[in-house]
C-alpha cells in the first residue's frame, strides 16, 4: 500500500488571511500530495501549449525612485519623485510586488504600451526637472552630481562635451546597469544630433533617453 | 423566494421549441465574421467555487445520508437547458434566471487532472498548463483571426488573478478608481511623438531585443508598448471616469465598455472579491452568502452588458463573449459530519457559464456524477478519488453534447468534458488559428471544438 501524506500529516486545516486573499492548505491538499510520487510519473501528461521565454520584469517605480535617490540624491535626503507619476495608484501598474500564501511575485512587471505611456510620462516629468535644475536645483541633489549638471548645463560649449563630463553623468544615472555600448550609442547620439542644441533641452533629452533604456528599468 | 420546481421547469421548458430554429440546434455553426466587432468578458470566480451552489446542486437526501455539505439548507429545484438537459439550481441562482437565455451552462468540467493545487488550476484555466505558459486571451486579439486587433489584449478590472503566463503584458490591469487621474494627466501630456529622440529611445530597445534572453525578450515588449502608446496615450485620455456613486461592479462595467467601444482592449478579465477557498467549516458556512453577494455582481455585469449599446444596432451584449468560471470545484465535504465541515479543491468537475455573442444559449451541457446518494462511481472515478469526495464529471458525448450512461473502467481524458474543450470553443468561435488550439496531453490530439454551442 502507497502510504499518502495524508496519512502522516493528519493536521488541521491551516487557514491564512494574507492581502485579501487566502491560501487553504486543508487536507485534501496534503492529500494530493500524497500522489506526489505519480505526479513525477504524470507530469509529462500535463497538457501542453508553445510556451516562449518569460521576459524580464519592470523594476517597479519604487525601486527606480530608491536607484535614483540613492544615486542622486543628498546624503540623508530622498528625491521627491512620486510628483511625476501621473496619478495615484497609477505606479501600481510599472511593476508592484504581490504576495499569494509563500509566494511573492512582482505583479504588472511586464512591458505593455500602458506601462510604456506612464513611463513615458512621469520620466518626462522628471527629465524636465533635471533639465531645470541648471540654475535652481527642482530636486535635492547631491553636491557631486550638481557640479556635473552645471559643467553639462554649458551644452553646446565643447567643455560640456567633454568625455569625463558625459561619462559621469551616464554614471550617475545609469549606474552600473548597462554595458559599454549603451554609453557609447548615447554619447554618439548626442554628439550628433544634439550638437548646437539648447542646454536644457539636450539634458532633458539626455535624461529621457538614460531612463527609458530597458537596462535601466527592467530587471536583469 | 426559493423558487419552486414548477417554477424552474414552466422557466425551462419555455425556451425548449427554440432548438428548432435555425441556428439555434445542436448542429455546427458557421464562424463568427470577422468584420463583426467581438469582444470577450471573462468574470473569474476566485479561489475554486462549489458547483453545488449554483447549477450542480445536490438533493438534501445527500446531505441527510452525510454525502455532501449543504449550508443553504434548501432542497435544489430541477433546471433543464433548451436541449432538454437537466441538472439541479439552487435558489442562489434565481437572479440569473432573467438571463438564463443569454448563457449556457456547463458540467462535470475537467481542469487538470493532476494537480489540485489554486495557481496550478488557474494556470491550467488561462495556460492549458499547470505550470503557466501563453494565455488564451491574448490570442483572441491576434491579428490572424482576421480582425483588426485592439490596442490592449485584454484589461483586467479588478485585483489581479494570480496565475504564470507569459503573454499578458497586453493584459493590462486598469481598475476604475485609477481612471480619472490617468484620463486627466494624459488629456494635459501630449503623446509620444516621432522625432530623432524617439527613435533613438526606440533603436535601443530594438538593438536590446535581439537576443534570447530575457531581457531582450523584455526589451522586444517595451519596444511593441512604445509603438503603441501614441494610439493607447490617446484613447486612454478619452476614458471618461465611472461615477464613485456606482458599484464597483457598476464602475467595471462603465469602463469595461468604454474600453470595447473605444477599440482599446479586445478582452476584459473581472474578478469578484469573494474568496472560495472555504476549507475550514465556518468559512463554508459562509458559502451561501458569498454566492448570493457575487452571482449579485455577475447579475449587475451582465444587466449592464444588456442595456448598455455598442452602436445605435446593438448591445454590449450583442458583441460580447461571456466566460464565468472558477480554477475548479471543491470537494462534497472534508472532515467530520456535512453539517460541521469544509471543503477542498476539485479539479474533477468545475462549472462554466458561457454565454453573449456566438454562443448557442439556454443549453445544459455535460454534468457530473455520484447524483444521490445511491449513485455508485464508476472504476475510473474511483481510480482517481478512491474517498469519494468528489464529484467528477460524467463521460461525454462531443457530438450531442450530452453525458454518456457507460461507466468507464479506467480514466481516459478523451472520454470527458475539459476546459480545454472550452477555450477551443472559444477560439473557434473568435477565428483563432488551429496552432493555438490546446491539445489533451503532450501525446494526445487537440481537444474537442463543442459545435453545438457555436450559433
Amino acid at each position: 500500500m502507497l502510504l499518502t501524506s495524508s496519512h502522516m500529516l493528519d493536521t488541521p486545516t491551516v487557514e491564512t488571511r494574507i492581502q485579501g486573499r487566502q491560501v487553504g492548505l486543508g487536507k485534501g491538499f496534503f492529500r494530493s500530495a500524497g500522489v506526489a510520487a505519480v505526479i513525477t510519473l504524470v507530469i509529462s501528461t500535463v497538457s501542453i501549449t508553445q510556451s516562449k521565454a518569460q521576459n524580464a520584469q519592470f523594476k517597479g517605480w519604487a525601486a527606480i525612485s530608491r536607484e535614483l535617490s540613492t544615486r542622486l540624491a543628498a546624503p540623508g535626503a530622498s528625491l521627491d519623485l512620486q510628483k511625476f507619476v501621473p496619478a495615484d495608484d497609477l505606479d501600481e501598474l510599472l511593476g508592484t510586488w504581490n504576495r499569494f500564501g509563500d509566494e511573492h511575485t512582482l505583479q504588472n512587471g511586464s512591458p505593455n504600451s500602458v506601462s510604456m505611456v506612464i513611463w513615458r510620462v512621469a520620466l518626462s516629468g522628471f527629465a524636465k526637472s533635471v533639465a531645470g535644475s541648471c540654475g535652481q536645483p527642482r530636486l535635492t541633489f547631491h553636491e557631486r552630481f550638481l557640479t556635473t549638471l552645471r559643467k553639462l548645463c554649458r551644452w553646446p560649449a565643447a567643455d560640456a562635451k567633454a568625455e569625463a563630463v558625459l561619462q559621469e553623468f551616464w554614471f550617475s544615472v545609469m549606474g552600473y546597469n548597462a554595458p559599454q555600448s549603451e554609453y557609447a550609442a548615447w554619447r554618439e547620439f548626442f554628439l550628433a544630433s544634439y550638437t548646437s542644441r539648447p542646454a536644457a533641452e539636450t539634458i532633458d533629452a539626455m535624461t529621457l533617453a538614460i531612463t527609458m533604456n530597458p537596462y535601466f528599468l527592467l530587471h536583469r | 423566494m426559493t423558487p419552486t420546481r414548477r417554477d424552474m421547469l414552466k422557466i425551462s421548458l419555455a425556451g425548449a421549441g427554440t432548438l428548432i430554429l435555425p441556428g439555434r440546434g445542436l448542429l455546427p455553426a458557421a464562424a463568427q465574421s470577422p468584420d463583426e466587432p467581438h469582444f470577450f468578458l471573462m468574470i473569474v470566480l476566485n479561489g475554486g467555487a462549489d458547483c453545488s451552489y449554483m447549477f450542480d446542486a445536490r438533493p438534501l437526501s445527500m446531505t441527510k445520508a452525510g454525502k455532501i455539505q449543504n449550508y443553504l439548507k434548501q432542497e435544489p429545484a430541477p433546471f433543464s437547458g433548451r436541449n432538454g438537459t437537466g441538472t439541479l439550481a439552487t435558489s442562489l441562482v434565481k437572479p440569473l434566471l432573467p438571463f438564463r437565455d443569454r448563457f449556457s451552462i456547463l458540467n462535470g468540467v475537467y481542469m487538470t487532472p493532476s494537480f489540485d493545487g489554486h495557481l496550478q488550476n488557474m494556470n491550467f484555466l488561462f495556460t492549458g498548463n499547470a505550470f503557466g505558459g501563453d494565455s488564451f486571451i491574448p490570442h483572441l486579439n491576434l491579428p490572424d483571426t482576421g480582425r483588426e486587433p485592439q490596442s490592449l489584449d485584454g484589461v483586467l478590472s479588478s485585483d489581479p488573478v494570480v496565475v504564470t503566463v507569459n503573454n499578458h503584458s497586453g493584459v493590462v490591469p486598469l481598475m476604475p478608481r485609477a481612471v480619472a487621474g490617468l484620463a486627466n494627466s494624459l488629456k494635459q501630456t501630449p503623446p509620444l511623438a516621432g522625432g530623432e529622440l524617439t527613435e533613438f529611445i526606440r533603436g535601443r530597445m530594438t538593438a536590446n531585443a535581439s537576443g534570447p534572453g530575457r531581457l531582450s525578450a523584455a526589451a522586444a515588449l517595451m519596444q511593441a508598448g512604445l509603438d503603441k502608446s501614441p494610439r493607447v496615450h490617446q484613447q486612454l485620455a478619452k476614458l471618461t471616469p465611472p461615477s464613485n456613486r456606482d458599484s464597483p461592479e457598476q464602475q467595471t462595467l462603465a469602463l469595461i465598455t468604454q474600453c470595447f467601444r473605444l477599440s482599446i482592449s479586445r478582452s476584459a478579465i473581472y474578478s469578484p472579491s469573494e474568496f472560495f477557498d472555504v476549507h475550514a467549516t465556518e468559512q463554508a458556512k459562509t458559502q451561501p452568502k458569498m454566492f448570493a453577494s457575487a452571482i449579485g455582481k455577475i447579475v449587475t455585469l451582465l444587466k449592464g452588458l444588456v442595456e448598455a449599446p455598442f452602436d445605435n444596432r446593438r448591445s454590449m451584449m450583442d458583441v460580447t463573449t461571456v466566460m464565468v468560471a472558477s480554477e475548479f470545484g471543491r470537494t462534497m465535504r472534508s472532515d467530520g459530519a456535512v453539517d460541521d465541515t469544509g471543503t477542498n479543491h476539485n479539479q474533477f468537475s468545475n462549472s462554466i457559464l458561457l454565454g453573449g455573442k456566438g454562443i448557442r444559449s439556454g443549453l445544459v451541457i455535460g454534468g457530473s456524477d455520484l447524483r444521490d446518494e445511491v449513485e455508485e462511481p464508476s472504476a475510473a472515478h474511483l481510480q482517481l478519488d478512491p474517498m469519494q469526495e468528489k464529484t467528477m464529471g460524467l463521460p461525454f458525448d462531443f457530438a450531442t453534447l450530452s453525458t454518456r450512461p457507460d461507466m468507464p473502467a479506467a480514466f481516459d481524458i478523451k472520454d470527458y468534458l475539459t476546459i480545454g474543450s472550452v477555450v477551443n470553443t472559444i477560439y473557434a468561435l473568435f477565428g483563432v488559428p488551429k496552432e493555438h488550439y490546446r491539445v489533451l496531453r503532450r501525446e494526445l490530439p487537440t481537444a474537442q471544438v463543442l459545435n453545438g454551442l457555436l450559433s
